[in-house]
């Protein structure tokens, strides 16, 4: 089989510290993107579990998989869970939820669970739609913005690029760091646009301006950065007249794990981005298995 | 409400059989400030030109970079749907609906054309004038296209016809003020495109049966009140979506939706001058909001008065007026604290993605489980 | 094909351009620091009146986004960016995205201040975006803002119906004077009015000749210069009679260029009209076409000076009316002045006109000079730029004028500027036209 320089690699994970028949309630979250899905179950609110796999064109039987990724290594069965709560674009999928939660609150709560209550700005980079979301400092989300209507599929793209370009997509990120300096991005309208743009650069065997692999890969994450910027720019300002102050920052999804577009979004709003120990993609699943 | 909505759903053939009973023209139009009382004074029937969302095969040819709604407009005329038109009016304003109202005339040379200026400054203490001295003109092109004189007689009963209309749809939204609405956001839209297409004396009568049966429904379930700003849009799927949700739009800052049937025209000797000032009061459009703001105070105005909890802006891509309006529209609702959400419109709704936007409006304003069950009467 | 080689030398009016260019700057920067100048956005364009301020600096957002594009990607692309973030739409006229974001970010591209503007006379121009321009700056602080009226009308002209039309711009145009006067406490000079407005249809007359000058093979200058020189002579408004020596000068030169065969591009064998401004943001491509002997002789936007045009019967383009002022008209009071810059109504713009400017003027336009093909970019950004482009190329391959549509954003506006897919295409269509690069 030919390599898939687009997928990202698939996980699952139990926890060893806690014992689920002993748990007094337990709750679940699934959530069901484009490009990946992810269950999460939560034991009296600790992560006992969790996986993220790739969707597919079956929504379906991507939600029955993710679940079972969990359930079958566990020995736990749907009747075990109390509650369990379905997000994302394939939430209508989820047969075996009790309820549909909105992916925005979903997404906040996972990113104070995994990065700390201090979080005010959430960055969710999905295959789809880009999301940036503002929350006051207790528990309610004030703002939140989704990419412009030319400019979806931004993870995606990425991965077809991968294909195209034949580079894995857990490289592409580190090698356009390489550039000794970002040249100019190729279009930041949208990737329709950035993807031919960048391939051209390559047909041309890497004209004077970008003249490595790794210059065009700049500018071509680049471009995906800047594109993103303009989504988490629109969020209602924390100080009126000072654009520039986000508060603590924290990258969720799939492109969070591409350090070429988190390190060029935290140069361009001067901000360090907070750490977690979990798969940045868990946010969803997780945040609808604490609402569930 | 059935009525109305075939009528909406089948404003073609609408307009054909009105034809066909009355013998009369039809004339289109593009814009909202269209003075469609001299029109009506001649016996034409006015019908605003409204996009649909279909496939568009045909329009490349003549188009680039238009909103979808105008390139659907032309793609209408080119295919034939409104064979029955017999001329088409430009009222000044976007410029791609004057795109699409030449490119029509490009295509279809046969038809009638008119272009009326409306100033873009439309509170400058001349524009009055110009503006009656404009209308003077088109009333003597009407006539001369009818073969008919206007008479101020005709002209009063085009006003009162026009008037009449605007007071019951009025009525209608103030029925969407009630904490409980007995209408939903989707009818009361139905309702205000439908008098754009329809003879509104026969309108009239319909409103006049329809609205104490209105009154004595049963109100419609609590929820999420919402706003929405933005783009004219010819469909209700939008209001659709959030009524699905468990929301309902109870008010809208729209071109074709509340600013059309905001103000009366006040009647006076002077009747094209009395035409003059009811264009140039009604609310701005955002093209026309080009000097001192009005639109703010008018948006945060139906806000208050509808009691909405929230607003929708939702801006028709590659829409230029509205594009540029933006910052105002978020500054006016992040001063007062009020929860919005903007996107892009197109041909399509998309509709997972644009449910997952409204539903987190939803669940910001009102944090809960959103609803899935569909709006309803119970 | 023509295979003639002309001579071609730099023209010497650049070095003065340079210094009324620098010399305009100069007197902005001095307007921001004076307590006794006013700066104010406006339609440099059509605002004659004033000249009748001293001190008064009008500044369109035009030039500035043009400039800012032409100086630096990047600079311009994140005055974009402030913009966009505060949601002026990103598929809008990168000028006003550049120029408006500029001031968000409180900076010039040379890291210097941002010149606030103290008031906003946007006269509408036949644009969407013209027409709204300038509320960025009074949305940011409440600054005074008046207006005016871009009238139009279809058909055959019609002084009857313009009255009105005329009577409305001339008193929003007293107004706007009128209130300058009551909130900065300046008095208006009408001696300087009056004398500005008389030297107008003189420098009428000079671009006027320019263009049809241009018409001749080889063409003395090439778009690149000519729009410079438009901007530039736009520029010095504020001095009419540099303005007037500055115009008079450059139809000097290039009269004599073309009296001995001076050649804007000494290979020429290809002629191609534009649509529109020039892409400042990629200038550079003038240069890549004349690998093949082509030469741009411009567009109607950049001959709009001439204003408009008609093919006569010698086959030479003439003008379709006199000069907008008639020159023995007596001119005594500011009213006078004013309606004298007012005769016609509606003023054919490209954007916003009847059937005869977008369509028939210019098929006019590309046979008055010889072209052999058009480029017709379609620009996303920016309604003005876009619209009417696809009918007028149908309308010039009806006449045989082969056209080549690229997209892009917008002529102040890079971002979706694929320069090699663009190159590829103007490869792809002179080829296509039987052209192969020169060595």
């Amino acid at each position: 089989m030919a390599q898939e320089y687009w997928k990202w690699p698939e996980s699952d994970r139990l926890s060893e510290d806690v014992d689920w028949r002993k748990a007094k309630k337990i709750v679940a979250g699934v959530d069901i993107g484009t490009t990946g899905s992810q269950a999460a179950v939560f034991c009296d609110g600790a992560l006992y579990g969790s996986a993220n796999i790739s969707t597919g064109y079956d929504f379906k039987a991507a939600a029955d998989c993710v679940m079972s990724r969990i359930l079958e290594p566990a020995g736990m069965s749907l009747n075990d869970i109390e509650s369990i709560a379905a997000t994302g674009f394939g939430a209508g999928n989820v047969s075996y939820a009790s309820k549909a939660l909105d992916e925005v609150r979903c997404v906040a709560k996972g990113a104070r669970f995994m990065f700390g209550p201090n979080v005010t700005t959430v960055v969710d980079l999905g295959g789809q739609t880009t999301k940036a979301i503002r929350l006051y400092d207790w528990d309610r989300v004030r703002d939140f913005t989704f990419n412009d209507k030319c400019a979806t599929g931004m993870g995606r793209n990425i991965e077809l690029m991968a294909d195209i370009l034949q580079i894995p997509i857990t490289e592409i990120g580190e090698k356009s760091l390489m550039a000794e300096k970002d040249p100019e991005p190729v279009s930041t309208t949208c990737y329709s646009f950035a993807n031919p743009e960048t391939v051209g650069l390559f047909t041309q065997g890497f004209k004077e301006e970008h003249y490595s692999e790794n210059d065009v890969l700049a500018s071509y994450i680049f471009a995906v950065s800047w594109r993103i910027l303009g989504t988490i720019g629109k969020l209602q300002p924390l100080d009126p007249g000072d654009f520039t102050v986000y508060g603590e920052l924290a990258f969720t999804g799939g492109l969070a794990k591409n350090i070429g577009i988190t390190k060029r979004l935290e140069r361009e709003l001067y901000k360090t981005a907070l750490t977690s120990e979990y798969d940045p993609q868990l946010a969803g699943a997780i945040g609808a298995a604490l609402l569930a | 409400m059935e009525r109305f909505r075939s009528i909406l759903e089948n404003f073609h053939t609408y307009a054909e059989n009105w034809k066909k009973r009355s013998g009369g023209r039809v004339l289109g139009y593009y814009e909202p400030y269209m003075p469609e009382e001299i029109a009506y004074a001649a016996n034409i029937l006015p019908v605003r030109i409204m996009s649909r969302h279909a496939a568009d095969d045909v329009t490349d040819r003549q188009m680039y970079g238009n909103c979808y709604c105008t390139r659907d407009m032309l793609r209408q005329f080119i295919n034939g749907d409104y064979a029955y038109v017999d001329g088409l009016v430009n009222t000044e304003g976007c410029q791609w609906l004057y795109n699409a109202f030449q490119t029509t005339l490009n295509s279809k040379p046969e038809l009638y054309g008119y272009y009326l200026f409306m100033p873009d400054y439309p509170d400058g203490r001349t524009s009055k004038d110009v503006l009656r001295s404009e209308l003077d003109i088109f009333k003597c092109r009407m006539e001369e296209w009818t073969g008919r004189e206007i008479s101020n007689d005709d002209l009063d009963r085009a006003i009162d016809v026009y008037n009449e209309n605007r007071r019951l749809l009025r009525r209608i939204y103030e029925l969407r003020r009630a904490d409980h609405s007995v209408i939903s956001g989707s009818e009361a839209m139905e309702l205000v495109l439908t008098s754009q297409i329809m003879d509104k004396s026969e309108m009239n009568e319909m409103l006049k049966a329809f609205i104490p049966e209105l009154e004595t429904r049963k109100p419609l379930s609590d929820g999420v009140r919402l706003m929405l700003i933005g783009s004219e849009t010819y469909d209700v799927a939008l209001e659709k979506l959030v009524e699905s949700l468990g929301a309902n739009i109870v008010i809208d800052e729209l071109d074709n939706g509340s600013s059309y049937i905001w103000n009366e025209t006040i009647p006076q000797k002077d009747r094209l001058m009395a035409l003059s000032l009811r264009c140039l009061g009604r609310p701005h459009s955002a093209l026309k909001d080009s000097v001192w703001r009005r639109r703010p105070d008018h948006i945060y105005r139906l806000y208050e008065d509808f009691q909405a909890d929230g607003a929708i802006i939702a801006k028709q891509i590659y829409c230029h007026p509205h594009g540029t309006d933006m910052y105002m529209v978020w500054k006016l609702l992040r001063e007062r604290n009020i929860p919005y959400h903007t996107f892009e419109r197109d041909s399509t709704l998309p509709y997972e993605e644009t449910r997952q936007r409204i539903a987190a409006l939803i669940g910001m304003i009102e944090p809960g489980i959103t609803r899935l069950s569909g709006w309803s009467n119970s | 094909m023509n295979n003639q080689i002309w001579e071609t030398r730099p023209l010497e009016i650049w070095e003065r351009a340079k210094e009324l260019r620098a010399k305009w700057q100069k007197s902005i920067d001095e307007s921001a620091a004076s307590e006794n100048a006013l700066l104010a956005h406006g339609n440099a364009g059509r605002l004659d009146w004033s000249v009748g301020f001293t001190g008064l600096n009008i500044i369109e957002d035009n030039p500035v986004g043009a400039m800012l594009a032409n100086k630096s990607d990047e600079f311009s692309r994140k005055c974009r960016m402030a913009a966009e973030i505060r949601g002026w739409g990103r598929e809008l006229c990168g000028y006003v995205n550049n120029c408006w974001g500029s001031m968000f970010l409180g900076r010039q591209s040379d890291g210097s201040e941002f010149p606030m503007r103290e008031m906003s006379v946007p006269f509408p121009d036949p644009c969407d975006q013209h027409t709204k321009r300038g509320q960025q700056c009074m949305d940011l602080s409440p600054i005074p803002r008046w207006g005016s009226d871009f009238t139009m009308y279809l058909g055959p002209r019609d002084p009857e119906r313009e009255k009105a039309m005329i009577e409305h711009k001339v008193y929003c145009t007293l107004h706007v004077i009128n209130e300058i006067e009551r909130v900065f406490g300046r008095e208006f000079d009408d001696e300087k009015l009056i004398a500005a407005i008389g030297l107008r249809p003189q420098i009428e007359i000079y671009a006027r000749e320019i263009t049809q000058l241009m018409t001749n093979i080889p063409s003395p200058i090439g778009q690149k210069d000519l729009n410079s020189f438009y901007t530039v002579g736009m520029l010095t408004k504020v001095d009419p009679e540099e303005t007037l020596d500055f115009w008079r000068s450059l139809r000097d030169e290039i009269k004599w260029r073309v009296d001995n065969k001076i050649a804007a591009v000494g290979t020429e064998r290809y002629r191609w009209m534009e649509a529109h401004p020039s892409p400042w943001h990629y200038l550079k491509y003038y240069r890549y076409m004349e690998k093949y002997g082509a030469v741009c002789i411009g567009s109607q936007y950049t001959h709009m000076m001439a204003g408009t045009l008609e093919l006569k019967e010698d086959g030479r383009l003439g003008p379709t009316d006199e000069p907008r002022l008639p020159k023995d008209r007596s001119i005594r009071t500011r009213e006078d002045a004013l309606r004298a810059t007012m005769l016609q109504a509606r003023i054919p713009c490209g954007f916003k006109a009847d059937e005869y400017f977008r369509v028939t003027a210019i098929t006019d336009f590309a046979k008055g000079f010889h072209v052999n093909g058009a480029i017709m970019p379609l620009w996303r950004g920016g309604v003005g730029c876009t619209l009417t482009r696809k009918e007028q190329a149908l309308r010039l391959n009806e006449i045989g004028v082969n056209t080549l549509h690229y997209e892009g954003s917008q002529p102040g506006d890079r971002t979706d500027m694929d320069e090699h897919h663009f190159l590829d295409q103007l490869d792809m269509w002179m080829e296509n036209q039987g052209l192969r690069m020169l060595d």
